[in-house]
């Protein structure tokens, strides 16, 4: 089969020559015009009817890439909006008496979630993407995986244009467990609100990292991504976590200056610094280095001069730059995160998620490794 | 006849079964193998419909057919003429393990459960055209495809076991597999569905990225679409596939229009 499913769609017409700014921005300051005018479009039975909403354009540019040569975010309803009242019918009620409010509420928007800036931000580097490589298929797409029903679809979908997003791709498994999709789709990174489904897919080989809402929300950027992590256990793997946790600082020190040459074993996150890189590398090669859309930061509790070397040198064996490193060497990592703004911050440890939570960051817990098993003290001071 | 099994454990005198007919152009000799066959593999199929040559197409209607399935692709044409649902099956390339205690039905949307009118824009007009008018008919429902009523039956019995409070175990689960994409033309069909009061359980928007893979992950015992593309896809990763002959996809290879002395098969 040598064809692009993608082309079944698209006709076989010459590309009409009027499709010049198909960006999202064109489409978006006429529909704020005509958002003041609601139109009743048989709402007779509707509580609230919203605006016509004009449509997207999605010719003149790659707007539908194959899943094996995008990279693929799979994201759940949970964490894209926020969910936590209709949650709370489906707890307390069950599932037909949170159907039924679902459906209620269609016309309602959902409240943007903590994965709703990461995608916004997605949203903006594929337009820069699209500029310099407009038929490249290698641009982040984004498909939405959620336990839902189709009757929340309608919700799901009014909200995503309410928000001007673009999110084309579903799956509604209607409570059967998504992993199994998630490989089809070539999924490179999943987020989720629930740390089961999460290590199930860590499991799967599948980067993933669950989120929490927090009340506090710092502004992000809308031009560039950025995104932070940690080190041990979610770029790299466990192994020097498990020699600090089992033997001590000092031992931990001896052990990664006599293993400096030796690179560490990769984490569950590597696979996807790595397809943010490639797409780095797309912009350096047209010179844009400086104004790149995308920003990586590692934001390590290791120490520098007593264990750095060992990280950025299998960094480095592995091809993969970062834009920023920060050795905190046990320094509190919510301060820094606030001033950075990730759109997301990967780490393994719950105690450094909620701290960054706290001051506003968004941030990710990627269930991984030892660290599981030690829950850290808010106390203790020492750092690696 | 699983799902036969549990409606009889949960509903010992209703006639809302799953009955199987056998419907075959053999003569009435061949009929001893046949069911020596269907001994063998121990299946419950009473009913027979030998012709012996003639078209069996008049036998569907007496017999009120639901679904009929077939190799041959002219017959399946003539029963969805006759209204009746029908699809030419494929052998997989790859063979898959299937459940054993779950029916599970995938459904492409255009042109099988839905009429082909947007497939009509699409191939004419191109994809902004089409989600234009899907927009603006947003609230239209769109008129009924060949396969509606099956997934209508299939409904009415599921409906049986949520009744009992086995909604989470339902033996007959459904699945819509459309290449359509979400949010620019999504709820249209969501809302026609919900229009006929039919409800399906897992539904994909794929927005023209290949069902071949996530076929694989449904394993459904049996997937309907109108486009040999998608079929042929779907067969090489093993999905078991029926094609629906109907609509404007008939007319139309991979996207390319097919060239009218060709399209004599």
């Amino acid at each position: 089969m040598s064809l692009d499913p993608v082309q079944v769609m698209k006709v076989q017409d010459p590309m009409p020559s009027t499709c010049l700014s198909a960006s999202n921005g064109d489409s978006q300051a006429s529909w704020d015009d005509s958002k003041d005018i609601h139109e009743n479009v048989d709402s007779t039975k509707k509580p609230k009817s919203g605006p016509v909403r004009r449509a997207r354009k999605v010719e003149g540019g790659i707007f539908f890439p194959k899943p094996e040569n995008a990279v693929t975010i799979a994201v759940s309803s949970r964490v894209l909006f926020r969910t936590e009242k209709e949650q709370k019918v489906f707890e307390q009620k069950g599932i037909e008496e949170y159907l039924r409010y679902q459906v209620e509420h269609e016309n309602e928007p959902f409240a943007p979630g903590p994965a709703f800036p990461f995608v916004k931000a997605l949203e903006a580097v594929n337009s820069r993407l699209r500029e310099l490589y407009p038929d490249s298929e290698e641009l982040f797409d984004i498909v939405l995986v959620t336990y839902n029903h189709a009757h929340v679809g309608i919700r799901l979908i009014n909200t995503i244009n309410y928000h001007s997003l673009f999110i084309e791709r579903f799956c509604m498994t209607g409570g059967s467990s998504p992993i199994g999709y998630l490989k089809a789709w070539h999924t490179n990174l999943y987020l989720s609100a629930d740390a089961e489904k999460v290590q199930e897919a860590l499991a799967e080989g599948i980067a993933a990292a669950t989120m929490f809402m927090s009340e506090k929300q710092i502004e992000v950027s809308e031009t560039q991504l950025r995104v932070a992590f940690d080190g041990d256990a979610v770029l790299f793997s466990d192994e020097s976590e498990r020699i600090f946790k089992a033997h001590g600082l000092d031992k931990f020190f001896e052990h990664e200056r006599e293993n400096e040459n030796r690179l560490l074993d990769h984490g569950p996150l590597k696979g996807f610094l790595e397809v943010l890189g490639k797409l780095q590398k797309k912009f350096y090669a047209k010179g844009h280095r400086m104004d790149c859309p995308i920003r990586t930061y590692l934001v390590t509790a290791r120490s520098a001069a007593s264990s750095g070397i060992r990280a950025l040198k299998t960094l480095r064996a592995w091809g993969l730059e970062m834009d920023e490193a920060l050795f905190l060497a046990g320094a509190p990592k919510g301060p820094m995160l606030e001033k950075i703004r990730p759109h997301i911050y990967f780490d393994d440890q719950m105690f450094h998620v909620e701290g960054a939570v706290e001051m506003g960051a968004i941030a990710a817990h990627v269930p991984y490794g030892i660290a599981q098993k030690y829950p850290h003290k808010k106390s203790t001071n020492a750092g690696k | 006849m699983a799902v036969n099994e549990r409606l009889r454990n949960l509903y010992p005198d209703s006639e809302e079964l799953f009955d199987i007919v056998l419907m075959t152009n053999n003569h009435a000799q061949v009929g001893v193998r046949l069911i020596n066959s269907i001994n063998h593999y121990d299946l419950t199929i009473e009913r027979f419909c030998m012709t012996g040559g003639q078209s069996p197409i008049g036998y569907l209607k007496a017999y009120l057919t639901n679904l009929y399935l077939s190799k041959d692709s002219k017959k399946v044409q003539e029963a969805i003429e006759e209204g009746i649902a029908a699809a030419i099956m494929f052998k997989p390339d790859v063979e898959s393990q299937l459940s054993e205690t779950q029916l599970r039905v995938a459904f492409d949307g255009d042109a099988v459960l839905f009429s082909d009118e947007s497939e009509i824009i699409v191939k004419q007009h191109g994809l902004d055209t089409f989600f234009e008018h899907e927009k603006q008919h947003e609230n239209k429902p769109l008129a009924q495809g060949p396969l509606k009523c099956f997934l209508e039956a299939l409904g009415k019995l599921q409906k049986k076991f949520y009744a009992k409070n086995e909604r989470l175990n339902c033996p007959i689960r459904t699945f819509l597999v459309t290449a359509r994409s979400a949010a620019s033309s999504g709820v249209r069909v969501l809302k026609t569905l919900r229009s006929w009061g039919l409800e399906i359980d897992e539904a994909l928007f794929l927005a023209g990225a290949p069902k071949g893979p996530l076929l694989q992950k449904i394993r459904p015992h049996i997937f309907f679409d109108d486009q040999m593309f998608h079929i042929e896809g779907a067969k090489e990763m093993g999905t078991i596939a029926a094609h629906v002959p109907y609509g404007i996809g008939q007319k139309y290879n991979k996207g390319k229009l097919i060239e009218p002395e060709k399209q004599q098969k």
